[in-house]
């Protein structure tokens, strides 16, 4: 399936294998939209961020600059914080966004998250004015990750030029696809069968797992609060109860909420909420904020929601 | 065990009692905390009749007759208080609620202790699935800091659901039997100069309903000429990010905006991320010289 016409939304895929591809790639498509008057935002790795500026010169000043290892650290929150978060800020007109979410890094847990996030930006921007162009170095990242480009992006770019990609399908079902069960908590986890009235115990629970890992004080409140709305969410959606999971890896504190909710829009956590609006929905778009990776394991059995923060 | 000594003018505690025996426990000592602090205290008791009540206390060794002034404890049967017509109307329930605040500073009181046994609502009276709605709401009557309210009830006999919707219009809940130290997680008090509110605690999904409540009060009684609504959070700890909504939202409803005054730790934090801060309807102090501390 391709996108019709209508949209206008587009969302093409960067195929490159070095330096040079990439800034042929991506420079002119800057270049591009200044010249119309387009917003113009770059969200990649440091690395590439300081070729495509140095490439620009005097014009990197026109350009919004950011370094996705840090603001897309979280693949669920690239859609709210970033992408979105720009085209908000330029009500009524049409933006451009390079946004690079998967680089050669990004860890077995991160990349079903990085797929999804991928997958659904097609729904986040569905309607709305705006191209946002995904650069995958095709050299340096596992051939799997390249083929499920294809199935995320409506359009692919390469050196000979764009064509449309017969091996996309609709986010849902592509997002589905890495709906993943997650592995047991292991062993040494701190656990907590939680209630309404659990939630001071909860966040006390997490503020002691933070510090005896060494968190530093914004750390320790940050993990807190995600834990304190992952655990809300449970009560109010989740059938009032649930389980708690605390644990440390290596490099890592985990924090996982298990009910027998059926979370169903797989947009949420992505969609920012005006200031002003009634109503939840922050929840997760916080714990987005918050954490460095959230994994989301939802069927008719129940939900897992697993946050990492690291050290 | 429950100890009542940390409960302030001002409170409004949700119980969970296991049985009559615990209840009559907690009303024991809510009087005794109310006679040793000078104030006058209501008991509305239901399973138990009154003339018991006072047994049960004179078996505890509160003497209200010899400790305090005559009138200062008064018991009286929560279904005619409760369901003076047959049903519960919490307008009327309020306005009498009102009178007796009146009538305790009158006669000369410092302050009002309502207990209530809230047994009576187990019988389905008409009118009962305004419950929850109204021990929201009656948080306007206590914030002002005049009276305290300590509600009953039981586990065993209330539905699971409807609990944990009226413990979350309550600004604290003590749901288990615990030992002394226990304090309210969240209290809750109006402020007339400046106008506004002070949080004092950790708010979250427990004490949202209540939370919720006072703010509507706040913007229903604005003083004009309308100016800042101020919100103290110099004593709270913590806030969620539905807490941290509702202030942003107050803040763009009302006509001057919002003063958010001595944010710190993850309070300052949650207002940060949702963009509270940068509001053109928000002003916002951090707590001086406070670090984040979770």
């Amino acid at each position: 399936m391709s996108t019709t016409t209508a949209d206008p939304f587009t969302h093409p895929a960067l195929l490159y294998r070095d330096d040079d591809e990439y800034l042929a790639g991506t420079v002119p498509f800057i270049r591009e939209g200044l010249a119309v008057g387009e917003p113009v935002a770059v969200a990649v790795p440091a690395a590439n961020l300081a070729l495509i500026r140095d490439a620009l010169g005097a014009d990197a000043e026109r350009v919004l600059l950011r370094d996705m290892m840090v603001a897309g650290r979280n693949p669920g929150r690239i859609i709210p914080t970033v992408l979105l978060a720009f085209a908000n800020a330029n009500p009524g007109r049409r933006v451009r966004l390079i946004g690079e979410p998967i680089w050669a890094g990004r860890s077995a847990t991160e990349y079903p998250a990085c797929a999804q996030h991928e997958a659904l930006i097609n729904a986040a921007f569905a309607g709305r004015p705006a191209t946002i162009l995904c650069p995958y170095n095709t050299r340096l990242l596992d051939p799997v990750w390249i083929e499920d480009a294809y199935k995320t992006h409506p359009v692919m770019v390469d050196a000979d030029g764009g064509f449309d990609s017969v091996h996309y399908d609709e986010p849902s079902v592509v997002a589905a696809a890495f709906n993943l069960p997650l592995p047991d908590p292991p062993p040494h986890a701190t656990t907590l069968t939680i209630d309404v009235f659990a939630l001071p115990v909860v966040r006390r629970m997490a503020a002691e797992h933070a510090e005896r890992a060494g968190l530093p004080p914004q750390r320790i409140a940050d993990l807190v609060l995600a834990v304190n709305e992952l655990t809300t969410n449970t009560l109010r959606h989740g059938g009032g109860t649930g389980k708690l999971a605390l644990w440390t890896d290596d490099d890592q504190l985990v924090c996982q909420l298990a009910d027998n909710g059926y979370l169903s829009d797989p947009l949420a956590g992505r969609i920012p909420v005006p200031a002003d609006a009634l109503g939840g929905g922050r929840g997760l778009l916080l714990v987005n904020q918050l954490c460095d990776l959230v994994r989301v394991y939802t069927s008719s059995a129940g939900t897992t929601i697993r946050a990492y923060l690291h050290r | 065990m429950w100890t009542v000594e940390r409960l302030q003018l001002g409170d409004h505690v949700c119980v969970l009692v296991d049985g009559v025996d615990d209840g009559l426990e907690v009303i024991a000592q809510t009087v005794a905390a109310g006679l040793a602090a000078g104030d006058r205290v209501i008991v509305f008791t239901e399973l138990v009749p009154p003339a018991q009540v006072l047994a049960g206390l004179e078996a505890r060794d509160i003497l209200p007759g010899r400790e305090g002034r005559a009138g200062q404890v008064q018991v009286v049967s929560a279904r005619e208080a409760y369901l003076p017509a047959g049903r519960f109307e919490p307008a009327r329930l309020m306005e009498s609620l009102r009178d007796h605040v009146e009538r305790a500073t009158l006669d000369g009181y410092p302050g009002l202790r309502l207990v209530g046994d809230m047994a009576w609502a187990l019988s389905a009276p008409p009118g009962v699935d305004q419950l929850a709605g109204y021990e929201a709401q009656v948080n306007h009557l206590y914030m002002d800091g005049r009276a305290l309210g300590v509600c009953v009830y039981d586990r065993r006999a209330f539905d699971g659901d409807l609990l944990q919707r009226i413990s979350c219009a309550h600004p604290a809940t003590r749901a288990t039997a615990v030992g002394t130290g226990w304090a309210p997680l969240l209290r809750i008090r109006r402020t007339s100069d400046p106008y506004g509110l002070r949080l004092i605690g950790e708010a979250d999904f427990s004490s949202g309903q209540a939370v919720a409540a006072a703010v509507e009060a706040l913007v229903d009684q604005q003083p004009d000429p309308p100016a800042p609504i101020h919100i103290d959070l110099a004593g709270l700890r913590f806030a969620d990010a539905a807490t941290a909504a509702l202030l942003t939202r107050l803040a763009l409803r009302t006509p001057a905006g919002v003063h958010l005054f001595g944010c710190h730790g993850p309070v300052a934090r949650i207002l940060d991320c949702l963009g509270a801060t940068g509001l053109p309807a928000v002003r916002f102090s951090r707590a001086a010289g406070t670090e984040l501390i979770a």
